[in-house]
């Protein structure tokens, strides 16, 4: 696919959604002016902005199938051939996204000019999700989810009940800027539990033993948690 | 009628497995190559796309400009052709690069043109056999002439079907 061409699927999109779920079409209105006015010169930006309209036409596309059937046995048969934690996305925090103010929405641009969107962490959450992966459990990664609801993935283990994670490390400068707008930020979401993890990455198998505590608070972590743990 | 409706059901469900299988492939893509993976979706990732990106504003304005007899019409047509009617199925499968809102309005033009000389059923076929080459893979044994026909046919159906369909509608969106 050309660049040029992901503006058409945005545009088509929006006037698809404008006739049926008009939360959707403005939403994707807000993101045309949003890309209009990033005005970027770097790779960086334009590679975040592909990466972010290919996920978010992907969703778009996913939940406008779903609010499009009449019947609730259809959407029902739809949800079912979803994980658990894609469930949650699409039945809950995707539509709050769509639906509600977004405060954090602009400064993404902030973010995305100042560098401040960085990568370092992407090899340990890769290994991360695998190691979630092997024990079975289900992970859902968003740029929304990251950028406007303090939350690096959203798991589920064996009981099926999905945990917003937010992961820093303890030698990260930011850590405690973090942990003090984490609980403020799932909170205006109204998500209704969350886990704020620290880890050590000096420590031998620290990988496993974050995927081990996610899953393991991912089915026991009681409904209006928010807790903070450091490993 | 009952076994195209489930068949209909089933190719939508089976659509929508798919747009599942490509949100969790681009998951999997970007939590392995982090942002290089747009380099996997797009050709000219550094290409100035971006820079460009309110070129055609101008055209997309006109189009919001349009009248309140043509919104109707459309949302009218977007409703049928988003059905499990037989002739809805047919067309959209045949123009499955389209998105619904463009056949709509492509329709709303067609049926401004003319009845006499078959000018109106005409327009409708070209739209049909438009993309008889993107569909060219699945029907590589047809000659030319059978696609010809068999467009003049679906086009037939659709324009009785729309008639139909839009004078039941014109209440409700009154």
């Amino acid at each position: 696919m050309q660049g040029k061409e992901i503006k058409g699927l945005l545009k088509s999109l929006t006037r698809e959604a404008s006739l049926i779920e008009p939360s959707l079409a403005k939403r994707l209105e807000e993101i045309d002016r949003w890309i209009k006015n990033l005005k970027p010169g770097s790779l960086t930006a334009k590679k975040f902005v592909m990466l972010f309209l290919k996920q978010m036409l992907n969703d778009s596309k996913i939940f406008f199938a779903i609010q499009s059937l009449s019947s609730p046995e259809e959407r029902e048969l739809y949800y079912q051939q979803m994980k658990p934690t894609e469930r949650y996305w699409f039945w809950d925090l995707f539509p709050k996204w769509l639906r509600e103010n977004d405060p954090k929405f602009y400064i993404w641009r902030q973010k995305l000019m100042s560098g401040e969107f960085s990568q370092d962490d992407k090899e340990l959450l890769e290994q991360i999700v695998h190691n979630i992966n092997l024990s079975k459990g289900t992970v859902v990664q968003r740029y929304v989810a990251d950028l406007s609801m303090a939350t690096d993935l959203i798991v589920s283990g064996s009981l099926e009940r999905s945990l917003c994670i937010q992961l820093t490390s303890v030698s990260d400068k930011l850590s405690q800027e973090k942990s003090n707008n984490w609980e403020d930020t799932i909170r205006i979401w109204r998500i209704d539990r969350g886990l704020f993890l620290s880890y050590n990455p000096g420590k031998a198998d620290f990988v496993e033993e974050v995927a081990e505590i996610v899953l393991e608070h991912s089915n026991n972590l009681n409904a209006g948690s928010y807790k903070k743990l450091s490993l | 009628m009952v076994y195209n409706k489930v068949s209909s059901s089933q190719e939508k469900l089976e659509d929508f497995i798919q747009l599942l299988e490509s949100s969790r492939q681009l998951q999997q893509d970007i939590l392995t190559r982090g942002l290089d993976a747009a380099y996997l979706y797009v050709d000219d990732v550094d290409g100035d796309w971006l820079e460009n990106w309110d070129e055609e504003e101008g055209d997309l304005e006109t189009e919001a400009n349009g009248n309140l007899a043509g919104e109707k019409f459309e949302k009218a047509t977007f409703v049928f052709l988003n059905s499990d009617d037989p002739v809805a199925v047919k067309v959209r499968k045949r123009l499955k690069e389209k998105s619904l809102v463009e056949i709509a309005a492509e329709l709303e033009k067609c049926l401004m043109l003319p009845e006499e000389n078959d000018r109106r059923l005409f327009a409708v076929k070209e739209l049909l056999v438009g993309s008889a080459s993107l569909g060219s893979k699945t029907r590589g044994n047809n000659d030319e002439n059978d696609d010809e026909i068999e467009m003049l046919e679906l086009a037939e159906d659709l324009l009785e079907k729309l008639v139909e369909f839009l004078e039941k509608s014109s209440d409700r969106y009154e």
